[in-house]
């Protein structure tokens, strides 16, 4: 086209034409080029000079859809986690999906409870009591419940061990067992001492092994110990009564208990079955009236707070006050035959019980409440003395009991029996001094660790280096491991065989739930093999077996075979045998109450080394679970610390998180302060058990180690010692502590607020007794400001079942068996101590304690809370996405994967019940420790691991209840509410939980619901809790 | 007016499209991971149960 001439013909025809530019007028070249590169790609991606950016928009969108693209790859979580594939060939015991239960026995103290492990394709996933078992009849402690955790740590050794120049490398069974046999050999030989150290020996199979290798080297000589020992009370016994064998005490028939520093209801050996014992003299459904507790105590134990009448007292003024009541009801009184002998009375005269409560400032009125209360039930009343007590105020006790005709308690039935009696003092003394002097060629420690429980006088870390060959047979690297020459790698309780017996009348048995996971063996098997033995992956089974057959099976007297005998013992966990008590023929000589040198009090500051119910003597340090759980009054979390009374707390010019120095015979410990209240004054309490150095990613470092203040030879006992220096320093430690966590009310300006909101209802008994309504007239004392509104949705109606809950708090005393069993079966993570400290702990259920009164003697109520599955949750109708929902069996239900972590719901409760996954705690420790591959198999397949960001609260263990809904569906027949029990129900040693079906009125949980003792806390909000609490009722004299 | 594309650059791009695409697939599929894995040991842990064991037949049966 001719533009030129149609330019011309524009202007021409019309004598007016449009044109933009002279390039357009004249049609230049480069206006044509332009007319036909319209869309050139210069344009678009072409660097244009007066352009802010060089980047075109095309450019930009490419290079940020391929930046998202590859920010999406690398964000993924993908890891390679195999395939999943069902059993090509299935294992004939092993359905996939359902649960194999095996009975065995615990072996985390030396009470060895049995215990019920459920396993899910061949592998443990919790730990329960079993039922059958006579001492503790379907509970565990929380060591107990713990111990699957310790099976699946990683840190586990998994071959021998050897020493070289310093180093340990990993060697073979052959060539570690030539080389120990040849070093057991030549001690033999030339004579040397070959030392086996060990824990307890309960097991009489594991003592005959003991024989065996002494036999085979009869150099061979075993200590045993145990940091937390009956020696004293048992030493008083044989003194006392002339027998080895101590009675077990009938505590669900004493009306009166009078608990001298025992912590019988908390740390003290055999708490599950003393707990159930206690806890059933105060049952508001039986209607009968409840027992009396009388806790005289230094320390802040659960006893003591759970007692209805507790006594402040230095630990060692006790035995003087022991000797005031035997005086007072003996030379006074005259209530005993020991009235009238002189020699009883001289040793009794200078001891006068008002003198002693005007010194020691106690409540008149209290003793002689307490008085009246013995003297009226002489027989069935118990006076319990503490395993820290010196032998000479046992003996005391006993007098005290044998006065009062208490020996009709001691139990006709059962006896705890002794297999090995636990080294004496004495007879450490002389291992020490063999060690010191050359003698001992070969040390073997089996699954004991003296480097770190010995007391440092003995110096036993070094006097190690004097020993030609050290062995330690451990599970875990441990302080006495570190030392070695040699380290043999033990099987897990759960993959051992094993027997016990702690009582007369049975033995319990341990079985394998499991093959060893590692190249690991049972000690007993270890020791078989260098008595000369050859291995067999039976060999000790074999020998187990042989054992009962010769011993064991005789003592029944039945016509049944022997293998079915077996079989039977294995299922059952128990085996019963017809043996009597010698118990039943005591009789007391007062030579040895007449001969012991009493107890003297000092004015100084006193220092109480305790047991606890987290770590143990430290062998529980590696459980993260365990260290997590709070301490039942402290609510101290991941730390040990010494606990001051507040009195004392201000004559040391300390707080909370203050550093004290306490120095014991010249021996010296740095602790954090933890002021306790109810403490008794000048009175310092410090765990045991932590501060270790070689105890895996999670125990070490954790806490003080206390047993630096040991003494090899204590003026009173181990574990009690006064005229201590405690001296401030500076610095600060921070104590990870629970307590103030999650407040449902955190109004400080109300005393005892936990009271007027109703979060805590307690009466007397007899309050009770004389008006069974009394706590509906109690409640306009409280400020219930009833909220006049209609709830926000109509209540439904639940036909069919309707799950609920209540909890009976004359029942709990507060142990927290309860949160382990939630935990291990909820696959809760371990956060650790830097997110306790930011109030990020996981655990579902906690046991908030609430103190009223004065802080020098508070009293202390436990209340047990969980997600109280409310009918008009206030946390359902807040979720933007509607993760949480309500079920039409009254369950409030997370959805996991719905929940985008806004966390209205969890500001919304009112009961402070959820827990947010800030983080992924599992990936929280040093080397992704709970990824390990060992954690996947201890996890509970029928509950969901929860993710980051995602809420989580207590379900009411609802993978229970579909279980029994799909048992129900396939049986064809109703929802069985009873069918379900909670974990927590199942743990609860006092059955104080109680969980089913609130439409069936012949539950119990209904009928507690309906209890004219029941109310919910804050009902006043309405939101309609579907958890009742039983209010506390205390058996004291006067009304409140 | 028929729009004349560069045919260099269109073929470029199939190119970097195919590339791009294999690139994200690799690392979408954690390739270290599965190289490492198919250099690793075999499982460390082992579950098998013990035959000698005795199981209950019911969690709470006498």
């Amino acid at each position: 086209m001719d533009k030129g001439a149609d330019k011309e013909k524009n202007l021409k025809s019309d004598g007016q034409t449009y044109w933009r530019s002279f390039s357009e007028l004249y049609n230049n070249k480069a206006f044509r080029d332009a007319l036909n590169s319209e869309f050139s790609s210069e344009e678009l991606n072409g660097l244009r000079k007066n352009s802010k950016s060089s980047l075109s928009r095309r450019r930009f969108l490419a290079l940020l859809g391929a930046s998202a693209a590859f920010a999406a790859a690398g964000c993924s979580n993908y890891r390679g986690k195999g395939q999943i594939v069902p059993y090509n060939k299935k294992p004939e015991e092993v359905t996939l999906g359902i649960p194999n239960y095996y009975a065995s026995t615990c072996t985390g103290c030396s009470s060895s409870c049995g215990i019920l492990v459920k396993t899910r394709e061949g592998r443990p996933v919790k730990v329960d009591g079993n039922p059958d078992h006579p001492v503790n009849k379907g509970k565990i402690c929380a060591k107990g419940q713990a111990s699957i955790v310790n099976l699946y740590n990683p840190e586990r050794l998994k071959e021998p061990m050897v020493n070289e120049g310093g180093r340990f490398i990993q060697s073979d069974w052959n060539n570690v067992n030539s080389k120990i046999k040849e070093a057991l050999s030549s001690a033999n030989s030339s004579g040397k001492q070959v030392a086996l150290i060990s824990h307890s020996v309960t097991s009489p199979t594991f003592k005959k092994i003991i024989e065996d290798f002494q036999k085979a080297y009869p150099v061979a000589k075993l200590y045993t110990y145990e940091v937390f020992n009956e020696s004293a009370r048992r030493s008083a016994w044989e003194k006392t009564y002339g027998r080895k064998s101590l009675p077990v005490l009938k505590l669900d028939e004493a009306r009166v208990i009078l608990s001298l520093e025992s912590d019988f209801l908390g740390t003290d050996p055999n708490h599950i079955e003393n707990t159930r014992l206690f806890t059933s003299g105060r049952d508001v459904m039986s209607g009968k009236e409840f027992n009396r507790l009388y806790v005289v105590e230094g320390a802040a134990t659960l006893t003591g707070f759970n007692a209805d009448y507790r006594i402040r007292l230095r630990t060692d003024a006790i035995e003087e006050f022991v000797l005031c009541l035997i005086s007072e009801l003996v030379v006074k009184r005259k209530i005993s035959p020991f009235a009238g002998d002189s020699q009883v009375l001289s040793m009794l005269s200078g001891y006068k019980l008002d003198e002693f409560a005007a010194k020691h400032k106690l409540d008149q009125k209290v003793l002689n409440y307490l008085l009246e209360d013995l003297l009226k039930n002489q027989g069935s009343g118990a006076v319990i003395a503490g395993d820290m007590l010196p032998e000479s105020t046992h003996i005391a006790v006993n007098f005290l009991n044998e006065v009062l005709g208490n020996s009709k308690l001691y139990s006709r039935e059962s006896e705890s029996t002794d297999v090995h009696p636990l080294s004496t003092s004495d007879e450490i003394e002389t291992l020490i001094s063999s060690l010191n002097s050359g003698n001992v060629d070969v040390v073997i420690h089996l699954d004991s660790n003296p480097v770190y429980h010995f007391s440092p006088d003995y110096s036993y870390r070094e006097l190690l280096k004097k020993v030609k060959v050290v062995i330690t047979l451990t599970e875990m690297i441990n302080e006495s491991a570190e030392l070695s020459n040699f380290i043999i790698p033990l099987n897990d309780p759960l993959e051992s065989w094993g027997d016990y017996k702690t009582r007369s009348g049975f033995y319990s048995l341990q079985q394998p739930v499991i093959a060893p996971l590692y190249n690991t063996r049972q000690k007993e098997t270890v020791l078989l093999e260098w008595t000369g033995r050859n291995y067999s992956e039976n060999l000790y089974h074999d020998y187990l077996k042989e054992n009962w057959e010769k011993s064991v099976y005789p003592m029944l007297g039945t016509t049944a075979s022997f293998d079915k005998f077996w079989f039977a013992s294995l299922h059952d966990g128990v085996a019963f045998i017809q043996e009597k008590p010698e118990a039943s023929g005591l009789s007391f000589s007062k030579d040895a109450f007449l001969k012991s040198v009493p107890m003297k009090a000092s004015d100084g500051y006193v220092l109480l080394l305790q047991n606890n119910n987290t770590v143990g003597d430290g062998r529980f340090a590696s459980n993260g679970w365990l260290q997590e759980l709070p301490h039942p009054i402290s609510k101290v979390t991941w730390d040990n610390y010494a606990a001051v009374s507040p009195q004392a707390a201000s004559e040391l010019s300390v707080n909370s998180d203050d550093l004290v120095e306490i120095s014991v015979n010249g021996r010296k410990q740095v602790f954090p302060v933890f002021v306790q209240p109810g403490l008794a004054d000048k009175v310092i309490e410090v765990s045991l058990g932590y501060g270790r150095t070689a105890a895996g990613v999670v125990g070490t470092g954790v806490g003080v180690d206390a047993g630096v203040l040991v003494s090899a030879k204590p003026a009173i006992s181990d574990r009690l010692y006064n005229n201590i220096s405690v001296s401030k320093v500076s610095g600060k430690y921070e104590l990870a502590s629970t307590q103030e966590h999650y407040p449902i009310d955190s109004d400080p300006l109300l005393k005892d607020i936990h009271k007027r909101r109703g979060i805590i209802r307690e009466g007397t008994w007899l309050q009770y007794k004389e008006d069974p309504k009394f706590l509906e007239k109690e409640r306009h004392k409280m400020d219930l400001s009833p909220i006049n509104k209609p709830p926000v949705y109509a209540r439904e109606d639940y036909k069919g079942y309707k799950w609920g809950m209540a909890i009976d708090m004359n029942k709990c005393t507060g142990c927290g068996e309860c949160i382990m069993a939630c935990s291990i079966e909820n696959n809760i993570p371990v956060v650790g101590k830097d997110q306790v400290i930011a109030n990020r702990e996981m655990m579902w259920l906690r046991i908030d304690r609430y103190y009223s009164g004065t802080p020098e003697a508070p009293k202390a109520s436990f209340q047990p809370m969980l997600c109280q599955q409310c009918d008009y949750a206030p946390c359902e109708n807040v979720c933007p996405v509607a993760a949480t929902t309500h079920s039409e069996d009254g369950l409030n239900g997370m959805t996991y994967n719905r929940c985008v972590g806004t966390r209205y719901c969890s500001n919304n409760c009112p009961y402070k019940v959820r827990r947010f996954n800030y983080f992924d705690f599992r990936d929280h420790f040093k080397d992704s420790y709970q990824y390990s591959e060992s954690f996947d198999l201890m996890a509970n397949p029928e509950v969901t691991i929860r993710a980051r960001g995602v809420m989580e609260k207590c379900t009411f263990c609802v993978q229970r209840i579909m279980k029994e809904r799909e048992d129900a569906i396939r049986e064809n027949r109703e929802v069985i509410g009873s069918n379900v029990t909670t974990a927590c129900q199942d743990a609860c040693p006092s059955d104080a939980i109680v969980f089913g079906n609130v439409n069936d009125q012949d539950s119990q949980v209904a009928k507690y619901r309906e209890h004219e003792l029941g109310y919910t806390v804050l009902e006043e909000i309405k939101v309609a809790p579907n958890v009742t609490y039983i209010a506390r009722l205390r058996n004291i004299f006067e009304k409140e | 007016m028929k729009l004349k594309t560069d045919k260099i650059k269109r073929r470029s791009f199939f190119k970097y499209l195919a590339a791009g695409t294999a690139v994200m697939y690799m690392i979408g599929r954690n390739s270290v991971e599965i190289i490492k894995s198919k250099f690793a040991k075999s499982k460390s842990v082992e579950v098998k149960e013990n035959p000698l064991a005795v199981k209950r037949n019911y969690q709470k049966d006498g």
